[in-house]
C-alpha cells in the first residue's frame, strides 16, 4: 500500500509543472480580447475531460501484453509513434520559446548557438538521471514556483483594473473559439502526453494524482495569466512578446525590491526544463516500447539537443 | 549512454568557452551612460529626441557626477533618437529610463511614433512614466533637486504630489497603451511647469487621439482624477483651505432611450462634508462642457456606453462626437 | 616477503624455544623496542619461558605482577596437561590471555601491545593484554564545540572510542565488529551499530566495502571515506564525520552505522544525508526553536554564500536592468576606474580570502595579530584606495566567505560551487547561474548513501519528513525515526 502511494504528490506537481511549461512564457494569445479568460477557463474543462478520456486509454494501450492480436499490436505502434513524434514536438516548441526569450531579453548579445548549448546540457543531464530524482527535482521545483506566483499575484493586485475582465455580454461562437484555441493548443492538447506519461513510464496510472496535478497547474497558469490580463489588459497583454515577466516587472516594493524579473526567468526555466525532459523521457520510453534500443539512445541527446 | 551523453556535452562546452571570450567586450555599469530620461519637441516637422543621461566618471572617481543632455534632430523619432545616441562616447543603457518628457508642440504622429517606440524598444521599462512640458528641453536642462538627474526628479516629484494629494496619475505606459489598445482616446498625463530654472506639477494635459488638447489645472486635475476612477482621489481648494476628496464610487450610465441623458454619479467622501457637493458638481459640468466644445470625450464616456449598453453605441458609433457635443449630462454627487 | 603480518600466518610454534626465540629475533631483527626476558618458572627443575613485548606498548608494572610473577611462584603442571593451557587459566593474573600458534596472529598482537610468553616445550604462545600506550586524553574537539551539552571528544585509541559509545548506548545489542585494513598498518576498524535497528543489508555492505580495500596504510578515517563512499567524486560528502561519542550514539540510534579507526579520533558515520550538513550537535540540546532558527539560518547562509558573487557578477555585466536604479548608480560609482573586469576581480577576491583564511588555520597564534592587520588593512583598504578591487566587490565577497563559515561541513562544496557559479554567471549571466543551480539541485537530490537517497526526506511530500530537516521540531512530535528506518518507533507517549 505504501509503494503505491508514493510519489502521489511527486506526480501531482510534474502535472502542474508542465501545464505550467512553455505556456506562461507566451499566453496571452497575441489576439487576445475580454473574452480570454473565457476561453481559457473552456479549454481547461475540456482538458480536462480529454485527460480522464487519456488516462483509461492510455492505460489500455501502454501497458501489459499485446497478446497476439495483431490488430492490437498495430493500434499500439501507432500510438507509440504518434506519442513520439508529438512528444518531440512538444519538447522542440518548448524549447524553441524559452530560447528565443532568453535570447530576446536574457542575453541578447550572446549567440543562440551558445544558449541552446547550455540548455541542452541541462537537459541531457536531467534525462541522465533516476525518474525518482527527477520527480524529487519537480517537488522542489513546485515549491518555488507556487511561491513566486503567489506572491506576485499579490504584489501586482494593487494596480489591477478589474474592468479589463469584466465582461457585459456573451461571445459569439467566432469569437469565442478565437479565444479559446490558442489555451486548447497550448497548454491543454499536450497535457494528454502526461497521461500517457504515468501508464509507459510508471506503468500504472494515477487519477488522483492526474486530476489533482491538472487542476493546480490550470489554476497557476490562470493566476500569471488572469493577472496579466487585469494589469495590462488583453489587447496589450497578448500584444507583449513576454507578458508575465513584464508584468512582474512592474513590480516595486520600496525603493530597492524592484525589478524582479530574475524570478520570472527561473519560473520559465524550470517550466520549460520540465515539460521538456518529461518529454524526452516520454519518446524514449515509446520508442524502446517500439522495440528499438539504438533510436531510445540517441532520442534522448538529439532530443535534448533541439 | 553515459560516453554518448559526454561526447556531446563536452564539444559543446568547449566550443561554448571559446566562444565566450565576447563576453569581455560586454560593458560594465561603470562603463556605460545611464539614461534617466527622454524627451521630445518639435519644431514644425522637425523632431528633437534628447537623452537625459548620467554619467559615471569611470576614469576620476572623485569627480563630481555630470548629467548630460545629448540632444539629435530628424523628421522621425528614429533618426532623432539615432542622432541624439551618436553624440554618446558610451554605450546608452535605457533600462533605468524614469520618465518620458513631451513637448506641448508634438503632434500626434510624433506621439504615436514615441507610443511605437516605447512598445518596440524592449529594455525600457513599462513602468516609465510620460509627463508632459512646454519644452522638453527646458525641463530637462534645468538643475537637479535632490537626485542626480531630472528624469529621477520628476519621478520622485509625481510620487511625492500623489502621496500628498491622493491623484493617481495613471501615466505609466503600461497604462496608457491598455487604454490606447481598449480604443479609449483620451487620457491625461501630468504638465510639468518650469520657471526660473525650476520645474513643478502644475495639472494635467490631455490628449484625444494623441494630440494635446487641453490642460487642467490643479483644482480639475483632482476632480478629473474623481469623475474617472471609482476609488479616485485628490484635493481641492475650497473656502481657503485645502480638502482632499475621495471618490468612493463613480459610475456612469444613459437615461432614456430615445433622448439618453448621460449620468455621471459619484459618492464622494471628504473632509468638508456635503459642502463641496456643488463645487464638485459645477466642476464637473464645466469640465465636461469645454470638453464637448474641443470634441475630446474627456470621461471615457464612450467606452462605458459601449460596455453598457452595446446596442445603442453601435447606432451613434459612426457620429459618436455629433452625439456627444450635443448630450446632456448630469451630475450626482452624493 | 611483502612486510605484512599474513606472510606469516602459515608458519606455527615449533615448540623449541630456542628456535622459537631466534625466528621471533630474526623477524624483528630491526626493531630495537623489541623486549626480551627470560624467565625461568619457579617449579622444580624450572620451566624456561621467554617473555617478549614492545617497550612503550605495554605497562611493564602490569606484566610484572600479572605474569612475571605468577610464573616464579608457579607450581609444576600435573604430567598429561597442557603447559600452556594451564599456564593460561590457573596461573597468570590476567583478564585477557589467549593462546595461538600462528606465528602471524602473535605478531598481530604484539604489535598492538600485548605480550608474547613462548613456554618450552609447548607449541602453542600465550598472548596477554597488557596495553599501556599513552593516549591523548578526553578532550573537546576544536571543530565541533558546543555552548550547551557533552564536551567529550575522541581519541586515537579505537577501544577506547568504542568504550565511550558504550558508555552510552547500555545495551547488549550495541554490536562492535572488528576488521583489520591495510597491508602494512593492520589498522584496527570497528564497525558499530545496533543490532535491531540498523538495516543487516547496509551493515553488509558496509563490512564488504571496508573488506575490498587494498591498500598499504591506513592512517586516518578519510583513507577509509573515499574508498567506500558513494559519489567518489561529487563535492558533497555521503559519509559523516564526528569526533564526538554523544553524536555518534545518536547517530546509532538513528539507525546509522559507525565506522571507528584506530590511530584518529574521527569517526565515520553511514548513511549521510544531505540534511545533516546543515545540524548542528547542539542542535539536539537546546530549546527546539532555537535550533530551528539556526538550521534555517545554516540554509540560508549556504545559498547565499555560493550564490552572491554570482549574482553581482551576472547583474552588474548583463542584466544592469535589473539592479533598482540608485544601487545601480551606487555600484557604477565605486566601480569606477577599477581596470579589471567584475569576474577577474571576483576570482581575485575569492582566492585571498581563501588564502586568508588558510593561513589563519595554519600559522601560529603569536602571527594572528600581524595577519588581522594585513588582512584588514592591505586587502581591504589599501586595495580599495588603489583601484584594484572595488568596494562593491569586497563586500559580496567578504558576506560570502562569512556565510560559507557557518556550514563547516560543506566547506570543500561551497568553496567549487561558488567559483563554478561564478564562472557560469561570467559566461551567461543569470541563464548560466540558473542552469548552475538546476544542476547541482538534481545532482544533490540523485546522490545516494549506501542505499539510502541523500535527500530522503523528499520521498515523500509531508510535514513529518521534514521535521528534522529545515527545522527541529520539539522531541515530542519526533516519534519516529528519520526516513530511512522509519519503521520502529522512538518513542511512544511516555510511561504511566
Amino acid at each position: 500500500m505504501k509503494k503505491n502511494i508514493r510519489f502521489f504528490t511527486h506526480t501531482s506537481v510534474m502535472w502542474a509543472l508542465f501545464i505550467l511549461g512553455n505556456a506562461v512564457i507566451a499566453l496571452p494569445a497575441a489576439d487576445a480580447d475580454e473574452f480570454t479568460f473565457l476561453g481559457y477557463l473552456a479549454a481547461c474543462g475540456l482538458g480536462l475531460l480529454l485527460n480522464l478520456i487519456a488516462l483509461p486509454a492510455a492505460k489500455r494501450l501502454f501497458t501489459g501484453n499485446p497478446g497476439r492480436n495483431m490488430f492490437i499490436k498495430v493500434i499500439r505502434c501507432t500510438a507509440y509513434i504518434i506519442t513520439a513524434v508529438f512528444a518531440v514536438f512538444c519538447a522542440a516548441d518548448t524549447v524553441s520559446a524559452f530560447l528565443r526569450f532568453i535570447k530576446d531579453i536574457v542575453l541578447i548579445n550572446t549567440p543562440m548557438l551558445f544558449i541552446a548549448a547550455v540548455f541542452a546540457a541541462v537537459t541531457v543531464y536531467f534525462a541522465t538521471r533516476r525518474q525518482e530524482d527527477v520527480l524529487k527535482f519537480f517537488l522542489i521545483s513546485f515549491w518555488f514556483a507556487l511561491a513566486v506566483i503567489i506572491f506576485f499575484f499579490i504584489a501586482t493586485s494593487f494596480e489591477f483594473n478589474a474592468a479589463n475582465i469584466i465582461i457585459f455580454k456573451l461571445p459569439d461562437t467566432k469569437r469565442f473559439i478565437s479565444q479559446f484555441m490558442p489555451y486548447f493548443i497550448n497548454p491543454v492538447l499536450p497535457s494528454v502526453l502526461l497521461s500517457v506519461y504515468d501508464a509507459a513510464v510508471f506503468g500504472k496510472t494515477r487519477y488522483a494524482a492526474a486530476v489533482s496535478g491538472y487542476i493546480t497547474g490550470c489554476v497557476l497558469l490562470g493566476i500569471c495569466t488572469v493577472g496579466t490580463v487585469l494589469l495590462f489588459g488583453p489587447s496589450l497583454a497578448g500584444q507583449l512578446d513576454y507578458p508575465y515577466s513584464s508584468a512582474v516587472s512592474t513590480v516595486s516594493i520600496g525603493r530597492l525590491f524592484s525589478r524582479l524579473d530574475g524570478f520570472a526567468y527561473y519560473i520559465y526555466f524550470i517550466c520549460a526544463l520540465t515539460k521538456t525532459i518529461v518529454c524526452i523521457f516520454l519518446t524514449r520510453t515509446c520508442l524502446r516500447m517500439l522495440g528499438s534500443a539504438r533510436a531510445a539512445k540517441t532520442a534522448v541527446p538529439g532530443t535534448g539537443s533541439l | 549512454m553515459r560516453k554518448l551523453c559526454l561526447a556531446v556535452i563536452i564539444p559543446v562546452l568547449i566550443s561554448t568557452f571559446t566562444g565566450c571570450s565576447a563576453a569581455e567586450s560586454f560593458s560594465t555599469i561603470a562603463h556605460e551612460y545611464l539614461v534617466s530620461a527622454l524627451g521630445f519637441d518639435q519644431n514644425g516637422d522637425e523632431i528633437t529626441a534628447f537623452f537625459e543621461t548620467v554619467v559615471i566618471n569611470s576614469e576620476d572617481a572623485s569627480a563630481e557626477k555630470k548629467n548630460e543632455l545629448l540632444s539629435g534632430s530628424g523628421y522621425d523619432i528614429d533618426t532623432a533618437l539615432r542622432h541624439a545616441a551618436d553624440k554618446a562616447t558610451e554605450t546608452l543603457e535605457l533600462s533605468h529610463c524614469a520618465a518620458v518628457v513631451i513637448g506641448e508642440n508634438t503632434d500626434e504622429k510624433t506621439v504615436k511614433e514615441i507610443f511605437d517606440f516605447l512598445s518596440k524598444e524592449k529594455s525600457i521599462t513599462l513602468s516609465i512614466i510620460l509627463i508632459s512640458t512646454d519644452s522638453a528641453e527646458e525641463l530637462l536642462s534645468c538643475e537637479t533637486i535632490s537626485s542626480v538627474a531630472v528624469g529621477y526628479d520628476i519621478m520622485n516629484m509625481q510620487q511625492a504630489n500623489t502621496r500628498i494629494s491622493g491623484i493617481d496619475y495613471k501615466n505609466r505606459f503600461f497604462e496608457l497603451e491598455a487604454a490606447r489598445k481598449k480604443d479609449i482616446k483620451t487620457y491625461a498625463i501630468p504638465y510639468f511647469e518650469v520657471t526660473a530654472g525650476e520645474y513643478f506639477i502644475d495639472g494635467m494635459t490631455v490628449y484625444n487621439d494623441d494630440s494635446a488638447v487641453m490642460r487642467l489645472d490643479n483644482q480639475e486635475s483632482s476632480v478629473y482624477a474623481i469623475a474617472t476612477d471609482s476609488q479616485g482621489k485628490g484635493i481641492l481648494n475650497f473656502s481657503d483651505r485645502q480638502i482632499k476628496v475621495e471618490s468612493v464610487k463613480t459610475d456612469c450610465v444613459l437615461k432614456g432611450e430615445i433622448a439618453p441623458k448621460i449620468v455621471l454619479k459619484t459618492e464622494i467622501k471628504s473632509e468638508a462634508g456635503k459642502e463641496c457637493e456643488h463645487e464638485i458638481k459645477e466642476s464637473i459640468k464645466n469640465l465636461f462642457s469645454d470638453s464637448q466644445e474641443l470634441g475630446t470625450d474627456l470621461f471615457s464616456i464612450g467606452n462605458i456606453i459601449e460596455r453598457k449598453k452595446n446596442d445603442f453605441y453601435l447606432k451613434i458609433k459612426k457620429d459618436y462626437y455629433g452625439f456627444y457635443k450635443a448630450a446632456e449630462l448630469e451630475v450626482i454627487v452624493k | 616477503m611483502s612486510g605484512q603480518t599474513s606472510d606469516y600466518n602459515s608458519i606455527k610454534i615449533s615448540g623449541s624455544l630456542k628456535n622459537d626465540v631466534l625466528l621471533f629475533k630474526e623477524i624483528f631483527k630491526k626493531d630495537s623496542v623489541l623486549r626480551i626476558k627470560n624467565i625461568k618458572t619457579g617449579i622444580l627443575g624450572g620451566l624456561d619461558c621467554v617473555m617478549m613485548y614492545m617497550d612503550g606498548m605495554v605497562d611493564p608494572s602490569r606484566l610484572n605482577e600479572s605474569v612475571v610473577k605468577p610464573l616464579l611462584v608457579m607450581k609444576s603442571p600435573l604430567k598429561d596437561e597442557n603447559t600452556a593451557e594451564y599456564i593460561e587459566k590457573q596461573v597468570l593474573f590476567a583478564c585477557d590471555v589467549k593462546r595461538n600458534d600462528s606465528v602471524g596472529k602473535i605478531i598481530e598482537s604484539v604489535l598492538y601491545g600485548e605480550a608474547l610468553l613462548l613456554i618450552d616445550g609447548s607449541t602453542e604462545a600465550v598472548v596477554i593484554d597488557a596495553k599501556g600506550w599513552r593516549t591523548r586524553g578526553i578532550s573537546e574537539p576544536s571543530e565541533e564545540k558546543v555552548l550547551e551539552g557533552p564536551r567529550e571528544g575522541f581519541d586515537e585509541a579505537a577501544l577506547l572510542n568504542v568504550a565511550m559509545v558504550r558508555r552510552k548506548l547500555q545495551t547488549p545489542d550495541f554490536c562492535a565488529e572488528m576488521q583489520r585494513v591495510g597491508r602494512r598498518t593492520a589498522t584496527i576498524v570497528f564497525v558499530c551499530y545496533l543490532g535491531s535497528l540498523a538495516d543487516s543489508k547496509t551493515v553488509a555492505e558496509v563490512k564488504r566495502r571496508i573488506s575490498k580495500i587494498d591498500i598499504d596504510g591506513i592512517l586516518d578515517s578519510n583513507y577509509i571515506t573515499e574508498q567506500i563512499r558513494d559519489g567518489k567524486y561529487s563535492l558533497f560528502k555521503t559519509v559523516g564525520t564526528t569526533e564526538r561519542p554523544d553524536v555518534v550514539a545518536a547517530k546509532l540510534l538513528e539507525g546509522r552505522i559507525a565506522v571507528i579507526v584506530d590511530g584518529t579520533p574521527v569517526v565515520l558515520t553511514v548513511p549521510y544525508l544531505f540534511s545533516e550538513s546543515f545540524q548542528s550537535d547542539e542542535d539536539y540540546y537546546l530549546n527546539f526553536l532555537i535550533s530551528s532558527a539556526g538550521r534555517i539560518l545554516r540554509y540560508i547562509c549556504f545559498f547565499l554564500s555560493v550564490s552572491i558573487p554570482a549574482v553581482f557578477i551576472a547583474l552588474s555585466t548583463f542584466h544592469k536592468d535589473l539592479l533598482p536604479t540608485s544601487l545601480a548608480i551606487a555600484v557604477a560609482q565605486l566601480r569606477g576606474g577599477v581596470p579589471f573586469s567584475p569576474f577577474t576581480e571576483c576570482i581575485i577576491m575569492i582566492f585571498v580570502f581563501e588564502i586568508l583564511k588558510e593561513t589563519g588555520v595554519r600559522m601560529p597564534q603569536s602571527l594572528g595579530h600581524a595577519l588581522s592587520i594585513v588582512g584588514g588593512l592591505v586587502v581591504g583598504q589599501a586595495a580599495v584606495e588603489a583601484r584594484i578591487i572595488s568596494t562593491p566587490m569586497l563586500i559580496v565577497i567578504a558576506l560570502s566567505g562569512i556565510s560559507g563559515l557557518m556550514i563547516p561541513r560543506l566547506r570543500g562544496a561551497v568553496f567549487y560551487l561558488r567559483l563554478i557559479f561564478v564562472i557560469l554567471a561570467a559566461l551567461f549571466g543569470l541563464y548560466g547561474f540558473f542552469a548552475g543551480i538546476t544542476v547541482t539541485v538534481m545532482h544533490i537530490v540523485s546522490l545516494t548513501s549506501f542505499g539510502t537517497d541523500y535527500t530522503v526526506s523528499l520521498r515523500k511530500a509531508g510535514f513529518q519528513s521534514l521535521k528534522d530537516t529545515f527545522w527541529r521540531a520539539p522531541w515530542p512530535l519526533m516519534k519516529k525515526r528519520p526516513e530511512f528506518n522509519r519503521n520502529i518507533t522512538r518513542q511512544s507517549e511516555g510511561k504511566k
